[in-house]
Order: structure tokens, then C-alpha cells, then sequence
């Protein structure tokens, strides 16, 4: 039983009262509704309706989280793309630009263009265009090649 | 419970919500201040405590959400009726055209509101102000109850609802007159 219970006089007289009687009635006086002009509200409405709002607004702020996480997949997908995608078009790209130079103007570049020795050496180029030398092949080759002749003239 | 704040109490309240880290506090006290007066005034303009619950809640959302763009051009308790008063007439619009009711047909829905709301426990006398409320044209009810029961002023009212002092001054004395021959009727 209840403090509330037992401190009530009527339970040291001679009558009884039901078990948790007293707490019932005082659970029921407590849902007595505010009113006004007869319109009236459960006693801890505006208590429990201002809980309500702030867990509203909580809610908000986190489902405003939430749509931040449902954007990073995109935007690292779209990020990837941005960087693949250069790299992926540049083959394609270098194949096109290929297309449209004629042999002349690649003559007229290479014949102009001072080649970096090291670099050639170091991709195992210099070894290759020794042997040729040696066996004589680069200039059979060089003569037998029609389209070529030009270059050899300015060589 | 105040209906009003001062302007350097409004002035603390906003610079308050304008901080992120103080908002919420600035939200709590903001309830402290308008949460009761403006459920009223919602109850009194859609009758059902249940359905002045929703509203009252969604006038408060919209007021954290929006009070970014509030420029104080108003006082904030004007603001914050003037979004409740909106809430409450756009959801009776919403009801109407749902139950494709017509205007006289309105009255009679918040009337049975009235009659079946289980939070309404007025006396005869009550029911019956009640009643001769809800046969007014929705824009004299909002005057007369904002003026009867709010005890706003008429310069208070008229930035809230958007209107003349002048109307609104015509309106209330229409609907004082219309209650207490409603009311004779009754009675007699």
C-alpha cells in the first residue's frame, strides 16, 4: 500500500476502504481536465505536448543526418566518375587527334624535336638502335621504305 | 504564463534562436511563453481538442523551422498567431473540400465537433455562447474570440490577421449582436 493510503484517517476508523483505493482516486483527479469555458484538456497535456515538440524537432535534426548519408554514395560515385572519366576519354582522345596530323607535320615535328637520349636508353631503346646499326639493317630498311625517303634526305 | 514578451525579453529570445547552441533552450522558453494561449486559440477556431493537438504542434515545428526567416519586422507573438490562425483555417479548408461540404454545412460540422468532442463539458450556458459562435462568418468568429476570449488588442488583431482596425472594430460589434440575439432566441 501507498504512503498516501496509509496516511489516511478513514482507514485507522472502523470502515474500509478497497486496497489502492485512495492512489485510484488520486490517479483519476489527475486526468480531471484543464477547461476553459467548457473546452477542456487532460491534466498533463501541455506538459506531455511540449515533450512531444522537442522530440519532434530532434527527430528533424537527426533525419537531416540521415539525408547527409544517403548523399554520400552519390557523391563518391560521382566523384570517381569525375576523376576516371579524363582518364578514361584521353585514349580515345590521343587516337583522334592522331587521326587528324598528317605523316608531314609528325616528320616536321620529329626532324625539329631534340630527343632525350637518357629517355630512350632507359626504355631499352638505345641497345635496340645499336644492333640495328651494326647489322646494317636500319639503313636497308630506310631505303627499301618508299615513304620514307624524305626523312632520310633531312637525316 | 504571460501572453506577451517584452521587446528586450523578444529581442534576448531571438538572438537566443538565432544561436545554434542555445535554439533549443530558446524553443523551450518560447513554449513557456505561447504553447497554452495559442492552443486556444486553435481549439476555439477547429473545436476538437485533438484536432487543435495536431495544429498547435505543426504551428510550433514551422515556427523552429522558419524562425531563420522571421526579420522582426513584427513582434514574434503576432508572427506566431498569425502562422497558427493560417494553420487552423487551412486545415478547415482542407475538411471542407474532403467532405466537399458547403458553407452552411461547415457550421453544422463544427457544431457536431462541438457536440461529440469528449474533452467539451460545458454547462448549458457555455454550449449554447458555443453554438452562437460557430453560426458566425468565420471571419467575426476569429475577431469576436480573439477579442472575448484572448483579450488581444485591435492594433494586435490586425497585424495577426491582416486587416483594418476599422473592420475589425465593425466586425466584432456585428458579432456581439448576432450572439446576443442567438442567444435571446435560445433562452426564450
Amino acid at each position: 500500500m501507498k504512503t498516501s493510503d496509509k496516511q489516511n484517517p478513514v482507514e485507522e476508523s472502523a470502515f474500509e476502504v478497497p486496497e489502492q483505493y485512495f492512489s485510484a482516486q488520486f490517479e483519476k483527479l489527475k486526468h480531471i481536465p484543464h477547461q476553459q469555458h467548457g473546452m477542456t484538456v487532460p491534466l498533463d497535456f501541455f506538459e506531455n505536448q511540449e515533450a512531444q515538440m522537442l522530440s519532434k524537432i530532434k527527430q528533424g535534426q537527426k533525419s537531416k543526418l540521415k539525408y547527409i548519408y544517403w548523399l554520400i554514395p552519390p557523391a563518391v560515385a560521382a566523384l570517381f566518375i569525375f576523376i576516371l572519366y579524363p582518364n578514361l576519354k584521353t585514349p580515345n582522345a590521343a587516337k583522334l587527334n592522331l587521326d587528324k596530323v598528317s605523316d608531314n607535320e609528325i616528320i616536321e615535328h620529329l626532324s625539329h624535336q631534340e630527343l632525350n637520349q637518357d629517355l630512350l636508353c632507359e626504355t631499352g631503346w638505345c641497345q635496340d638502335i645499336h644492333e640495328l646499326n651494326k647489322s646494317n639493317d636500319l639503313e636497308k630498311y630506310l631505303i627499301e621504305t618508299d615513304n620514307l625517303s624524305n626523312l632520310i634526305d633531312l637525316i | 504564463m504571460r501572453k506577451q514578451l517584452n521587446s528586450n525579453e523578444e529581442a534576448e529570445l531571438l538572438k537566443k534562436f538565432r544561436n545554434k547552441a542555445t535554439k533549443q533552450t530558446a524553443f523551450v522558453e518560447c513554449l513557456g511563453f505561447f504553447q497554452i494561449p495559442i492552443y486556444w486559440h486553435i481549439r476555439r477556431i477547429v473545436i476538437s481538442h485533438a484536432d487543435a493537438d495536431d495544429l498547435s504542434q505543426n504551428t510550433f515545428i514551422k515556427v523552429w523551422e522558419k524562425i531563420d526567416d522571421f526579420r522582426a519586422d513584427s513582434k514574434l507573438y503576432t508572427w506566431i498567431y498569425s502562422i497558427a490562425t493560417n494553420e487552423a483555417l487551412q486545415f478547415l479548408k482542407r475538411k471542407k473540400q474532403v467532405q466537399s461540404l458547403h458553407a452552411a454545412d461547415n457550421d453544422e460540422y463544427l457544431l457536431n465537433t462541438l457536440k461529440t468532442d469528449p474533452y467539451f463539458n460545458g454547462n448549458q450556458l457555455q454550449q449554447s455562447l458555443q453554438e452562437a459562435i460557430l453560426s458566425l462568418p468565420e471571419k467575426q468568429r476569429l475577431v469576436f474570440n480573439m477579442k472575448y476570449y484572448e483579450n488581444l488588442k485591435y492594433e494586435e488583431i490586425s497585424e495577426i490577421l491582416q486587416t483594418s482596425v476599422g473592420a475589425l472594430k465593425a466586425s466584432y460589434h456585428h458579432a456581439v449582436k448576432k450572439i446576443e440575439l442567438f442567444i435571446q432566441k435560445k433562452l426564450s
